[in-house]
């Protein structure tokens, strides 16, 4: 799986806004005004002139797009217009290049549709959370369970891969709501899933003071591994549910440590080993877009052994893992060795049972985090 | 000096009953510290001492006092330390005097240690003066208190001074007695010298300082004195009196009470109860009742960081050189790794020593559950003593165990008797006697394991008289008793940190209280964690830690990836801190509540 990225490149454009902030949500947005988009759509112009200087005849190849935020759906159709020909001014997208939108259920319409088709997008990935009114009420969401079916309805006939955004852990939440949102989304023909876990992370809302009935989601995550499976999608990646070769390529860039393009305000790129992050204040953002050093903030770049690690722990979120030839190809193999030693303390029935490659099973991929952590 | 012409003296109470307060109000009275210049209770000076209300160190006070007959008189007012645990020094201390005011408050009147004191004073052969102190208080009754000095104590408190040291009533009075009642000392300045070393502390200036009492002959500056348990030989450098700061005088005659410094290195070379003596003249016979305190309760201290272990060791040195009742000498632990294992005289001796440490010497540290020494014989006919459950031979060497006992007395008010008696009986204890002393007050006597008492004995006692009842105790030797090591194995591998020594009957309970606390407080791991408590070879108890189901961040972008490993990364920090065991990783907080769990689990 990972061969099939060598030297490509993905592109990730960060839409900042949002109709009003969820309390959960750590991503970077705003409430916006006509006026800061159009501000934003020029600084993402400029920013990707910038980065088009430093490739050949200033055209940037990508073999994935994805645009996400935020709420890309809140552009207008002409917004998105102005959007799609900045992208294409630079950009050269591939035959076959994958090319993915967020969508939120409530601000999605023909006209986004329409527009995306004649571009060439390939995924839409609708943040539906859940079918349920109470829940999505609770959540402080914008949209009602109609409104997700009806999404769901129009960006299937419209021919697109269908991804939908389910959470849980939610207050209330029995299985058998879990299983109606996980069930409800399948007979709309998605091929893509992505469960997340509610957290509550610290500098949101909920993450400062915590609503009561939170849980945490075991038999729930655990139930989706089976069902899911059983429906015919496979875990592709710890929070990635998807049929066959329908897997967001975009997303496993990132977990095989691919190069990685990152537009807009408090983006995240990564470039030959560097990781390096965009101002995430908005008008930082603008005003270092005008300036010789371009939008980014910061770069890390990790020293040998805590890139491996990195790599590991990345690699083992998916299903396809660690191939231990490619591994070893590029990368140092005394410490590769050293962090498999590690690995090779914990029990068997967390890892699948394939030769030359090392990838979590199923009760590996629920306690993840455990196994990482002992070889960060 | 004029033998009639001085009195050495000292204060005895039960805690609170007043004698700081009477102690401040006799200096201030006969002009001994300026008033102004006075700190409440001069005598107390550590300041640990005064947060707890507790002396532990003495410092002996000379005043001089113009009586009502127109004489001038030295009195000397040696302190004494106020808890159980000091028992030996409080000994050496009433030796060096000829008189006692026995403080009783007016409206408690007559406890635990007020008892305790008042024999001691009796053994010594001291005059003592019964002082009913608080009679200002609204709930003072005066005679009822004379009456219980007289029926419990068995002192004639006819005579007793009714006194309040908050309002200066009486202080004269008590003077005028000690004037008349208290025996002048006796002694011969011309035989050889004889002097009582009845304290010792470590001054950071001045080196070791001897508290003195001159019984025979005259010590002088410049003259070379014998140490007679030590048997070694210093030059006196100063010799003087408290008033109650250093003040320097040329000679001390008998009698007389002072201080001696003399280029004494350490405390151990100045054993409270040793006798000084004139290095050329030496007395024939050292004064008698020396002993070498032993430490009775042991524990281990740890550095909280494991790098920290050397300044632990300096810390404790030093210590010792302020007090050398402590012993320590060095242990390791699988869980907690290099540290020591520190005797103390008793529980509070070890509370106040950990306190010092952490407050005079900036030491962060773990103590283990404190345990008692055991003596054990085994088959082959040896003899062990253990200092802790590591010592404990094979159960199946044991030939028999044997425990310290104490002999312990409780004054309580009647209506706890019940309640008194059936945590004595609760903790292995054995009747012994029970007074009613009066319709509303009760003396019990039970002989107790120490290891039962330090335990949580004074917590489970308050909590059940509501701080009604008093205690005091004596050691009573050793009592054979069915002892065994309860062992704790972490997935099959032993964890020192958590054996321990219980009765046989209670192995099976104390293991289940462990293994559950042990079960609430180490995190799931990857896999199964069985848990036991083991008597020899044979489990007693099991318990499972079931393997973690669940653990991971579902939602992960590009963005995300640094800080995930930044969090993966402080987890891990987290986790190394955490000591090992086999491969468990087990919370420094199980080892530190491990340290309570006796407290709760019998609620
Ligand atoms: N009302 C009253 N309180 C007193 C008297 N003497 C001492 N106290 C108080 O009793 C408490 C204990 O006194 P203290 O001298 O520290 O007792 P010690 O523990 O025996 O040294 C303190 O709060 C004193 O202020 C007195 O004569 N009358
Ligand atoms: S819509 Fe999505 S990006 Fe916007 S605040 Fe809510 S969760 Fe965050």
């Amino acid at each position: 799986m990972e061969k099939e990225y060598n030297n490509s490149l993905s592109v990730y454009v960060h839409v900042p806004f949002c109709m009003s902030k969820c309390p959960y949500c750590a991503f970077y947005s705003r409430v916006a005004t006509d006026d800061d988009i159009s501000l934003y759509l020029e600084a993402l112009s400029r920013e990707i002139e910038w980065w088009s200087s430093f490739f050949p005849k200033g055209r940037i190849g990508a073999k994935t797009l994805y645009i996400g935020g935020g709420t890309p759906t809140l552009f207008s159709a002409y917004q998105w217009e102005r959007l799609i020909s900045i992208l294409d001014h630079r950009l050269d997208l591939s035959l076959g290049c994958e090319i993915s939108v967020e969508a939120n259920p409530g601000s999605i319409t023909k006209e986004h549709l329409r527009l995306w088709n004649d571009w060439g997008l390939t995924r839409v990935s609708l943040g539906v959370q859940s079918l349920h009114n109470d829940e999505l009420k609770w959540l402080g969401r914008a949209h009602d369970s109609d409104t997700a079916r009806k999404a769901l309805t129009q960006i299937k006939d419209a021919g697109f891969d269908l991804s939908a955004d389910l959470l849980f852990g939610l207050s209330g939440q029995s299985m058998r709501k879990w299983y109606d949102s996980l069930s409800g989304v399948l007979q709309y023909g998605v091929d893509h899933l992505s469960l997340y876990q509610l957290m509550l992370e610290s500098g949101t809302p909920w993450g400062e003071r915590p609503p009561e009935g939170v849980f945490n989601g075991y038999p729930h995550y655990r139930f989706a591994q089976w069902y899911l499976s059983h429906k015919g999608l496979d875990q592709y990646e710890v929070a990635s549910f998807s049929r066959q070769g329908k897997w967001c390529r975009h997303n496993i860039a990132y977990w095989y440590q691919k190069n990685v393009l990152a537009l807009g305000p408090s983006a995240w790129g990564y470039f030959n080993g560097v990781r390096y992050w965009n101002h995430k204040n908005f008008s930082d953002y603008l005003i270092a877009t005008e300036s010789e050093e371009g939008a980014t903030a910061g770069f890390e770049c990790l020293e040998e052994e805590k890139k491996i690690r990195e790599a590991v722990i990345l690699a083992t979120r998916t299903k396809w893992g660690v191939s231990l030839n490619n591994f070893y190809n590029k990368f140092n193999r005394k410490i590769l060795d050293s962090i498999l030693s590690e690995l090779s303390e914990i029990p068997k029935d967390l890892f699948s049972k394939e030769e030359l490659r090392v990838a979590l099973s199923a009760k590996g991929m629920r306690v993840g985090n455990a196994i990482w952590e002992r070889i960060v | 000096m004029d033998l009639e012409r001085i009195r050495n003296f000292c204060i005895i109470a039960h805690i609170d009953h007043g004698k700081s307060t009477i102690a401040d109000r006799l200096l201030e009275v006969t002009n001994t510290v300026d008033s102004r210049m006075m700190k409440n209770q001069v005598l107390d000076s550590l300041e640990l001492e005064r947060e707890r209300g507790i002396t532990i160190k003495l410092v002996p006070v000379r005043m001089n006092y113009t009586a009502r007959d127109g004489k001038d008189y030295v009195l000397n007012l040696i302190d004494t330390p106020g808890h159980v645990d000091f028992g030996y020094e409080v000994s050496r201390s009433l030796a060096a005097c000829e008189g006692a005011l026995l403080v009783v408050d007016a409206a408690q009147g007559v406890e635990a240690q007020t008892m305790a004191n008042a024999y001691m004073a009796v053994e010594q052969n001291l005059e003592i003066i019964p002082v009913i102190n608080k009679i200002d208080l609204p709930s003072a009754r005066p005679e009822y208190v004379k009456n219980e000095v007289e029926e419990i104590i068995g002192l004639d408190a006819s005579g007793a001074i009714l006194a309040s040291a908050k309002e200066g009533k009486g202080i004269e009075d008590i003077l005028e007695e000690i004037v008349h009642t208290v025996p002048h000392p006796s002694g011969d300045s011309s035989a050889p010298l004889q002097a009582l070393v009845f304290d010792s502390i470590y001054d950071n200036y001045r080196g070791v300082v001897c508290n003195i009492r001159v019984v025979n002959g005259t010590i002088r500056t410049g003259q070379n004195v014998l140490f007679m348990v030590t048997g070694k030989n210093y030059l006196v450098e100063e010799i003087g009196v408290f008033r109650p700061s250093y003040q320097p005088v040329n000679e001390l005659g008998p009698g007389e009470v002072g201080y001696i410094i003399a280029n004494v290195k350490s405390l151990f070379e100045a054993h409270v109860g040793d006798t000084v003596t004139d290095a050329s003249h030496p007395s024939a016979k050292p004064l008698s009742g020396y002993k070498n305190p032993k430490p009775v309760v042991f524990c281990g201290f740890y550095p909280v960081e494991r790098e920290d272990y050397s300044q632990l060791r300096e810390a404790l040195e030093k210590l010792q050189l302020n007090d050398s009742a402590i012993s320590f000498e060095p242990e390791t632990s699988v869980a907690l790794g290099f540290g020591f294992r520190c005797g103390f005289l008793g529980l509070l001796h070890m509370e106040i020593s950990k306190e010092r440490l952490r407050r005079e010497f900036g030491v962060e540290l773990i103590a283990t559950a404190p345990n008692v020494i055991y003596r054990i014989d085994t088959k082959e006919g040896g003899f062990v003593e253990a200092h802790r459950p590591s010592d404990f031979p094979e159960i199946g060497d044991i030939h028999a165990v044997h425990e310290p006992i104490i002999r312990l007395t409780v004054f309580v008010p009647s209506e706890y008797v019940g309640k008194v008696m059936q945590l004595c009986q609760e903790k292995r204890g054995e009747y012994v006697s029970m007074d009613y002393l009066s319709p509303e007050r009760v003396r019990i006597v039970y002989n107790l394991p120490l290891a039962e008492f330090i335990l949580d004995f004074h917590d489970k006692l308050k909590s059940q008289t509501r701080g009604y009842a008093s205690l005091d105790y004596e050691h009573k030797g050793f009592r054979e008793a069915d002892l065994v090591r309860v062992d704790v194995l972490i997935q099959g591998e032993a964890a020192d940190a958590f054996s321990f020594i219980c009765h046989r009957d209670e192995s099976y309970r104390r293991g289940q209280s462990v293994t559950r606390k042990l079960k609430e407080l180490i995190p799931r791991q990857l896999f199964e964690v069985p848990i036991q408590a083991s008597v020899g070879k044979k489990v007693i108890v099991r318990q499972n830690i079931k393997a973690l189901r669940k653990d991971v961040l579902a939602k992960c972008y590009g963005g995300d990836i640094t800080r995930k490993r930044k969090l993966l990364e402080k987890q891990k920090e987290g986790k190394k801190k955490m000591k090992k065991i086999g491969k468990v990783s087990i919370p420094q907080e199980a080892f530190l509540a491990f340290l309570k769990v006796e407290d709760e689990e019998t609620k």
